[in-house]
């Protein structure tokens, strides 16, 4: 078993998806809390700006002249570290945007709203799980990306009802 | 997501909340906050006396619509939703009636309703401010403008008798 270790990668910049970094020596004694020296494979776990990347390569090691050691490793963002990264952009414009809009419909055909319902059935469990922290009109994004699927919430005439049935059939389905 | 976004929808609406004097600058001094942000209901449901419902013309599971009353967001609709529950004679004007309940009902440049507001018995008005906090507000004017649109109407029902009365 690899053992694991986090590392938090603070400039990853939000336009890069995948980027190359060599760590030396001290960095490497945080990474490898124990007996680095021993290449073992060690399972590191990145998070940049606040997102969890994944690792592509850890194991190239490198030797320095003055005797020291590094460590090549290359990460990018996951695809779905990157979708959740797009879709909170897009919550935060679309709540700033609609927040003193009446209209469900109105909200409903916001861009950026629009632009989550684009993003297809990865949004749905994205979707559940921010109704799951917080509540939002998320109903008319819901029932279009099921498609033909029945709706869970079919007969609810309150927004709790109507949230609380839709988490349930996402804990169901495995999406939460 | 970062715990800085996490959970702060409340907060945020709470910040919008204390700026409804930059949204309607007319209601400065002449509104008093009622209630906190809540999503739960919207100003037609708060008009009609609930804070349980979130009233839409669209056909969205979770949303409410009186059965009978066209889906749409038109002043008729909404006419026939008002007389549903008894709002059957339109007022001349805002102005407090002795037993009689008023509700205003705005609607923007195009026709369409995009609030609601509710006479007390003390002639004050009480409005949900879209997704944010209720207010008790002396007066229509302070909310019309291009946002919710400015009042086509004002319809009003008899008020039940009070007990003992």
């Amino acid at each position: 078993m690899p053992r694991e270790a986090t590392c938090r990668v603070f400039d990853f910049p939000k336009s890069e998806t995948s980027k190359e970094s060599v760590y030396s020596d001290e960095n490497l004694y945080h990474m490898y809390p124990r007996d680095w020296r021993t290449h073992e494979k060690t399972s590191i776990r990145f998070f940049g700006g606040g997102y969890p990347v994944s690792v592509i390569e850890t194991d190239s090691t490198l030797e320095y002249p003055s005797g020291k050691s590094a460590v090549l490793i290359t990460y990018s963002r996951s695809d779905s570290t990157a979708d959740e990264e797009r879709f909170a952009g897009l919550v935060e414009t679309w709540i700033k945007e609609t927040a003193l809009e009446p209209s469900l419909s109105k909200r409903s055909m916001n861009p950026s709203y629009q632009r989550i319902i684009a993003m297809g059935p990865k949004a749905i469990p994205l979707i559940l799980k921010e109704m799951q922290r917080r509540p939002g009109h998320w109903f008319w994004a819901l029932e279009f990306l099921i498609q033909d699927e029945p709706n869970p919430a079919e007969g609810c005439e309150d927004l709790k009802g109507a949230r609380e049935a839709w988490l349930k059939w996402g804990e169901s389905k495995g999406y939460l | 997501m970062s715990d800085e976004k996490e959970g702060n929808f409340q907060d945020y609406l709470e910040t919008e909340s204390g700026k409804v004097t930059e949204v309607w600058p007319s209601l400065s001094n002449h509104f008093r906050r009622t209630s906190d942000p809540d999503i739960e209901y919207n100003a037609l449901a708060w008009a009609l006396g609930s804070n349980q419902r979130n009233f839409a013309p669209e056909k969205i599971a979770g949303y409410y619509w009186e059965p009978g009353i066209p889906r749409e967001p038109t002043i008729i609709a909404h006419l026939q939703l008002f007389k549903r529950h008894r709002y059957e004679i339109e007022a001349k004007d805002g102005r407090l009636e002795e037993g009689w309940e008023k509700v205003a009902i705005f609607v923007n440049a195009e026709g369409e309703p995009r609030h609601f507001a509710r006479q007390l018995e003390n002639g004050n008005w009480t409005s949900k401010l879209i997704d944010l906090i209720d207010i008790e507000h002396d007066n229509l004017d302070c909310l019309q403008g291009e946002l919710l649109g400015h009042v086509n109407c004002i319809l009003m029902r008899r008020r039940p008798l009070k007990h003992g009365a």
